[in-house]
């Protein structure tokens, strides 16, 4: 969820940029840098759905929870990409640490996942048994949220005309909320923002009703608001859940849910 | 599932144990290799990790052969002395191999993120 935190945030980012931008180019330009140099896959930080812009790569997780409604405008990403260095960096057992618990808590999880599929009758849940319905549900579900969670802020129509058809109920709202931080600031900053589904697994089917777990990868590219030379662009990992209906043949997504209360 | 998601420094052998009888394959080969150093680590480190599955599921399902593939939404909290817990959400890809006792992960990687 776009919360009214990070929305302020980015305002207060958008509000520092130029100087940010001629000042402290370190600042600006985080990027996604290797965690470090140890052997493992690197942690991502923030993992949450962004509809927004984003200056900084900061784990909004880690620094959200620290950070007092965003008293320090200008670094509240540097704050916790500060923080991700020092955790990372100086020691790397903790990186290994992290790994290895990691390790053992999705070990045991998926063995209760694949458990549950192998149980016995009376069960509700369909998905992978109902190859051909999992299969359309979540080719359903990743096109429309690859359509969803883009906007070109010179045709911003194309989004608005498909939220009507692939949203319903809470989804609505939701959606609104989190595109209205966007679209305050498209115009100004030329945004493009593109949203690709990268992995898309089905949690529960039952009949007309379906949960997805969704990983995203969320694009951004900037032309706007002073910067002069190339386009900035940003990459950002995103993970949610999607609640989706089928409603009269088409699967629409009722609701978001994006881990941010962690 | 409990057990599985908690390492504390001060009960090390017995989560390890736990771990080693999740996984199977490489998995299981790169784990049982890396303990002793990474016990080392822990106990110096004294660090509590919590992780706690936000969501998962099941991908790909092909009982002939005994594979399948899941998806994992985490979140890890890290705690050592001396300094405020640390929380973070990572986005997990995995493998399990059906064995003669269970399923077990025999694969583990990170979503990786489109760089290019």
């Amino acid at each position: 969820m776009t919360t009214t935190r990070q929305t302020i945030n980015h305002r207060r980012r958008l509000a520092s940029r130029p100087t940010a931008d001629s000042a402290t180019a370190p600042q600006s330009r985080p990027t996604s840098e290797p965690a470090s140099g140890t052997p493992g896959p690197a942690e991502v930080g923030g993992t949450g759905l962004r509809l927004r812009p984003r200056v900084s790569a900061e784990p909004d997780q880690a620094a959200g929870a620290a950070e007092p409604a965003g008293t320090d405008a200008a670094t509240p990403g540097g704050r916790g990409r500060a923080a991700l260095r020092a955790l990372v960096r100086p020691r790397p057992p903790l990186l290994a640490v992290l790994l290895t618990v990691v390790l053992g808590c999705f070990a045991g999880y998926a063995q209760a996942r694949t458990g549950s599929l192998d149980s016995g009758p009376g069960r509700t849940n369909t998905a992978l048994t109902d190859a051909a319905r999992t299969s359309q549900v979540k080719g359903s579900i990743t096109q429309a949220v690859n359509t969803l969670f883009s906007y070109d802020y010179a045709d911003p129509a194309r989004t608005d005309d498909a939220a009507g058809g692939l949203l319903t109920g809470g989804a609505v709202k939701q959606y609104a909320s989190m595109l209205s931080a966007v679209r305050a600031d498209a115009g100004k900053l030329k945004l493009v923002l593109t949203t690709t589904v990268t992995d898309c697994g089905l949690e529960q089917l039952d009949g007309d009703r379906a949960q997805l777990l969704v990983f995203a990868d969320q694009r951004d590219t900037t032309t706007g608001a002073g910067t002069s030379a190339a386009a900035a662009s940003e990459d950002s990992p995103a993970m949610f859940t999607v609640s989706a209906v089928l409603v009269k043949g088409t699967w629409r997504i009722s609701d978001i849910g994006t881990f941010s209360t962690g | 599932m409990q057990n599985l998601n908690t390492l504390d420094w001060q009960h090390l052998s017995a989560g390890l144990n736990t771990w080693s009888q999740s996984t199977t394959g490489d998995l299981h080969t790169q784990l049982s290799q890396g303990q002793a150093d990474f016990s080392k680590q822990v106990e110096q480190a004294h660090t509590v990790t919590t992780a706690k599955v936000l969501a998962g599921a099941v991908t790909e399902l092909d009982q002939q052969t005994g594979l399948a593939s899941v998806m994992v939404a985490l979140q890890i909290t890290v705690s050592e002395p001396g300094s405020s817990p640390t929380v973070k959400q990572s986005r997990l890809l995995g493998q399990l191999t059906r064995t003669a006792s269970g399923w077990k992960l025999s694969d583990l990687a990170q979503a990786s993120s489109t760089d290019s």
